[in-house]
């Protein structure tokens, strides 16, 4: 019946090839126009998943009792020199701060007057020590620049020491080879000001300093911005930025927004790439394997049209495109054109021995059916995830399901309209190679069931150890500029995000729960509000008094009376001269200290250099000494007078990211162990939710997600399985013939999760859809198979027939497109490209030779082949 | 008038007579100096100097900073070692530094209260061609001003032994510093050139 109305309808369409045609083009254009205009990515990538669990309706609490962490963009500064890195960052914040369009919040811990003026009680008593230590090292450079805010005050007192009988003070290399540095640089056009903190904390230089600045953006009538708004609007600001500083650091963004906005534009960007190399792929095949013109336009021109006419269904049927789902357009490039192929290559064919007419007739009444019915299995396969909770990968499914049932559509309507037209493509004459094979392995049958069984134990062994990646990040273009520096960040524990937080109810509440937190063996570290507060302060007041004692030279100065521009212009030029010739004299001793040595010679070169330059570069890098000397004095001595405090001293936005406005306590919890091993990760995750059942944080949403992505894996395997056997069943009338062919299918599932195991490439939220696609797919081959097998009256026949061509070659399309995936930057897409490649692979032996072997074997049809004996 | 102003008068002139307190260790021990300046042999020189920095110095105040946190942790005789070893460095750092007295002199130049138990004094020593800066700082404990750093042209001796003796200790211990300490008045002794 469904086979009269095939031929109806190819009837129809031939009768009247050019409107059909251009009815065709004309729904195609406005599919087109509508596809481009409504074209939009979900940038939320938190909505693949439904959201009514009891983990996201906690993380949906904790983010309202503190709405600061959510959706941030991190701003980080960073570089050798920590004066360099807090100057940059200082003025960035402000830039931003003063943007109240477009950001809400805007905070920089490192920037904070309080945190910094306190900055020496959060020391270690220890490193507090050694620090009081270094200033009683700097003190006489300190007590010179306040006693002579200028050049001389600093260079009389190199020139008293270089001039002694006494072995130079410790550090004063480091200082002559600061000095001479910048020099250097004001010579060569970069002045920049001197990093005294770092000199003065002896900070190891080897090691970045970091600076974050925490972004939120603004809500426009209770909508947030876009993305793309907030990142553009804070790079123009980081451009906009002139300070000599800016060279010596970088300024990275990360945080959740550049990290989500980042990957829709890897997914984008990698759909694009996938698509221009698969349209290339595919007319490279299609050249290669038909060798027809007409054939070869005939099936592109049912792909692109398909894939114009999926686009549009796409916007219709779920709006939005995800991350996931982009990539079936670049998929439909490959599975469009099976149909056509399968028909051209049959009508090819079939025009050896039949009228045109006659033979548009005969390919649509033999095979039309079967490739109805592997539109549908490939529909079933891509509509398994629908009725899961995976709302990423159902939305896949709806658009794919519908994009096969078009492509037949499509093949069926236009491939027959488009033949009837031209002239006919001339015959096929060479038999490929892969037909040659078929032929041989016949005869092998039995040997080849053997050896796949015994590919499918060995498959089965290796994918014992395949393991599913629960990282949501692990998805992301990995060389990403947001993904390298949050793992930078993570690495060098500048920011934690792989904590659990937990909201206590009160300061009692935190406690109670961190004495219980802190006895269970995957916990290292329990943080409440109170232990941020530094700890031993009074102690560490009597290390600062040793410091305010030695540096009172400092700080209680007599006034140096001001000095006219010209008279300062004198001294400067005077103590420029006068330290260079100290430097000569101290050259010529012999001195076993290499360091110094090599330093007093880089710094005697550079002055000598200064001494001839013109007033402007002298003055300018007299303040580029000066100033930043004068401004770290300043700090100074509010850090060394502090006061000790208690929590209720923090500024409000630092209190208020710990206690919440409502009296709510932020507990942090960090593991032990390094928690990207999944097992890890659970136990951490089950033994802290075994004392808090409410806490939150990236473990435990990751799991989530990840048993919610498991779970729907598993029912979309069955689905798939269960309905794709129904079809078979009712399609091939044969239980057995059914089962035989998802027998291949089954074997390339199990050399998937092998080749998974053997590349390490885990399963992970994007390549779960492989599976089901297997099946989907896979199955197509299958039924080409078995029905021409049934048609075929001789053997011979069969292996010279059109169908191992066909499959063959539909076969090699599918895979150089989803091959094409593999160039992804999006590490999702890319895995996906990866694990279908291989599958493909699997399936493309498996159906040509395990499959015909085992119906040569098993099939209740085989009585009727002649054997090849 | 009201006993406000009256109190206000008295603790005005406590805190100049505490002040007044803090220049005489500063003159005893100029006093001193010049005596010692004034001979040419080592030994005399120390034997010299010696009451007077134990009297006008506050060694053990100058012992605590020099060693910074480890300071605490010594046991009281390793902490009386060190406060005579600190007297010795001092004593044999002006001996051996100072030269023959040609009539140098010192001028106290002001004084400054810096906390309720610290001040500084600031003096000249003039050596005829030259101006040295001399400030002093001294701590008051019990009812007495005692010295206990010397600021010379703005280098504090203080700082310069916490500087010194804070990267020994790290490097090799207490008994390291001890050495170190004994070192430096062993060469004392031999760059004592008169």
């Amino acid at each position: 019946m469904y086979q009269t109305l095939l031929i109806r309808w190819t009837r129809f369409v031939t009768a009247r090839p050019v409107t059909v045609l251009l009815i065709v083009a004309l729904v195609t254009l406005a599919s087109g126009y509508f596809a481009v205009s409504r074209f939009s990515i979900n940038s939320d990538t938190g909505k693949l998943i439904r959201q009514d669990t009891a983990w996201k309706a906690t993380y949906n609490d904790f983010q309202n009792t503190y709405p600061q962490y959510a959706n941030n963009t991190f701003v980080v500064i960073s570089g050798a020199k920590m004066a360099d890195v807090r100057a940059v960052s200082r003025r960035l914040e402000e830039l931003l701060r003063a943007d109240t369009d477009t950001f809400e919040m805007v905070y920089a811990p490192e920037n904070d007057v309080f945190l910094e003026d306190h900055a020496l009680l959060f020391l270690s008593v220890d490193d507090l020590d050694t620090l009081v230590s270094n200033l009683a090292d700097a003190q006489p450079v300190l007590t010179a620049i306040a006693r002579d805010p200028g050049l001389r005050g600093l260079f009389t007192l190199f020139d008293d020491a270089l001039g002694a009988d006494e072995p130079l003070p410790p550090g004063m290399a480091g200082i002559f080879r600061l000095l001479a540095d910048n020099i250097h640089q004001t010579l060569s056009g970069h002045p920049s000001p001197v990093a005294w903190r770092d000199e003065m904390l002896n900070r190891d230089s080897d090691v970045d300093f970091y600076s974050v600045i925490f972004v939120q953006g603004a809500q426009n009538f209770g909508i947030s911005l876009p993305n793309a708004r907030i990142i553009g609007t804070i790079r123009d600001t980081i451009s906009s930025l002139e300070m000599p500083q800016k060279d010596l650091v970088s300024v990275r963004l990360s945080g959740q927004i550049p990290l989500d906005h980042g990957e829709i534009e890897s997914a984008m960007n990698s759909a694009q790439l996938a698509g221009s190399i698969a349209a290339v792929v595919l007319l490279g095949i299609l050249v290669f394997g038909v060798g027809s013109l007409r054939v070869i336009i005939a099936t592109y021109l049912a792909m692109i049209i398909g894939l114009i006419c999926t686009a549009a269904y796409a916007t219709l049927a779920v709006g939005q495109y995800n991350t996931i789902s982009i990539i079936f357009l670049v998929m439909f490039i490959g599975l469009g054109v099976d149909f056509a192929i399968h028909i051209s290559l049959r009508y090819q064919e079939e025009l050896r021995d039949r009228s045109k007419q006659d033979a548009i007739e005969t390919t649509t009444r033999d095979l039309g059916p079967a490739i109805s019915l592997c539109g549908i299995t490939s529909a079933i396969g891509f509509l398994a995830f629908v009725p899961t909770e995976y709302i990423g990968l159902a939305e896949l499914g709806i658009i794919s399901g519908g994009g096969m049932i078009i492509a037949v559509i499509v093949s069926l309507t236009v491939i027959p309209a488009f033949f009837t037209l031209v002239k006919d493509p001339v015959l096929p004459r060479k038999r490929l190679l892969v037909a040659n094979i078929s032929l041989l392995m016949l005869e092998y049958r039995h040997l080849i069931v053997a050896v796949t069984l015994g590919v499918a134990l060995l498959a089965l062994f290796i994918s014992r150890n395949a393991y599913f990646d629960y990282s949501t990040l692990s998805l992301k273009d990995q060389n990403s500029e947001a993904m390298t520096t949050f793992r930078e960040l993570q690495d060098q524990d500048v920011i934690t995000d792989f904590v659990i937080s937990y909201v206590a109810a009160s300061e009692a509440d935190a406690a109670q729960t961190k004495a219980r937190l802190m006895t269970l063996d995957t916990v290292s570290e329990v943080k409440i509000p109170r232990d941020y507060v530094p700890v031993d302060q009074e102690e560490k007041r009597f290390i600062l008094e040793d410091a305010q004692i030695m540096l009172a030279s400092t700080f209680y100065q007599e006034k140096t009376p001001d000095r006219s521009s010209a008279d300062s212009d004198r001294l400067r030029d005077q103590a420029i001269s006068q330290l260079a010739a100290s430097l000569e004299d101290f050259a010529r001793q012999s001195t076993e200290d290499s360091e110094l040595s090599d330093a007093v010679a880089a710094l005697l070169t550079e002055l000598l250099q200064l001494a001839n330059q013109d007033t402007h570069t002298k003055t300018q890098f007299e303040q580029n000494v000066i100033q930043p000397m004068q401004d770290e004095l300043n700090w100074l001595n509010k850090a060394i007078n502090v006061k000790t405090f208690t929590f209720e001293d923090f500024p409000a936005t630092f209190r208020h990211r710990l206690i919440a406005p409502g009296g709510e306590q932020l507990v942090t919890v960090t593991p032990g162990d390094d928690i990207i091993p999944v097992a890890a990760m659970r136990s951490f995750a089950d033994e802290v939710q075994s004392v808090v059942d409410n806490a939150t944080g990236r473990p435990i949403v990751e799991l989530g997600i990840g048993q919610i992505v498991l779970s729907a894996f598993g029912q979309a395997i069955s689905v798939a399985v269960v309905l794709i056997l129904l079809v078979l069943i009712l399609a091939l009338r044969s239980v057995v013939d059914s089962i035989l062919v998802l027998i291949p299918l089954a074997i390339t599932t199990l050399v998937t999760f092998a080749t998974s195991v053997l590349v390490d490439l885990p399963l992970n939220m994007a390549n779960v859809v492989v599976v089901p696609l297997i099946f989907g797919l896979g199955v197509d081959n299958g039924i080409h198979v078995v029905e021409r097998f049934r048609e075929s009256k001789d053997l011979t026949a069969l292996v010279r027939s059109s169908t191992p061509r066909a499959v063959f070659l539909s076969t090699l399309t599918t895979l150089g497109t989803f091959g094409a995936l593999s160039f992804s930057t999006h590490q999702g897409i890319y895995s996906i490209g990866v694990l279908l490649t291989c599958a493909l692979t699997a399936l493309l032996f498996l159906t040509l030779i395990s499959l015909p072997a085992l119906l040569a074997v098993f099939s209740p049809y085989r009585v009727g082949q002649p054997t090849s004996e | 008038m009201s006993s406000c102003s009256a109190t206000a008068i008295a603790l005005l002139l406590s805190l100049n007579s505490a002040l007044a307190n803090t220049i005489s260790p500063v003159e005893t021990f100029h006093a001193g100096l010049i005596d010692m300046m004034k001979s040419s042999n080592y030994e005399q020189r120390l034997e010299l100097l010696r009451p007077v920095v134990k009297q006008t110095f506050d060694t053990s105040t100058v012992a605590r900073i020099a060693l910074g946190r480890q300071w605490r942790k010594l046991p009281d005789i390793v902490q009386q070692q060190l406060t005579e070893l600190m007297a010795e460095v001092i004593i044999s750092s002006y001996a051996s530094r100072f030269p023959i007295y040609t009539r140098q002199h010192f001028e106290i130049r002001s004084e400054q209260a810096v906390s309720d138990n610290r001040a500084i004094v600031r003096t000249n020593l003039l050596t005829g061609d030259d101006t040295v800066d001399l400030d002093y700082q001294l701590i008051e404990s019990e009812d007495q001003w005692k010295i206990f750093d010397v600021v010379a042209n703005g280098v504090s001796d203080l700082s310069l032994k916490r500087a010194t003796y804070a990267e020994t200790f790290k490097a090799s211990g207490i008994e390291g510093v001890i050495e170190e300490i004994q070192q430096t008045i062993q060469a004392n002794r031999t760059r004592a050139d008169l």
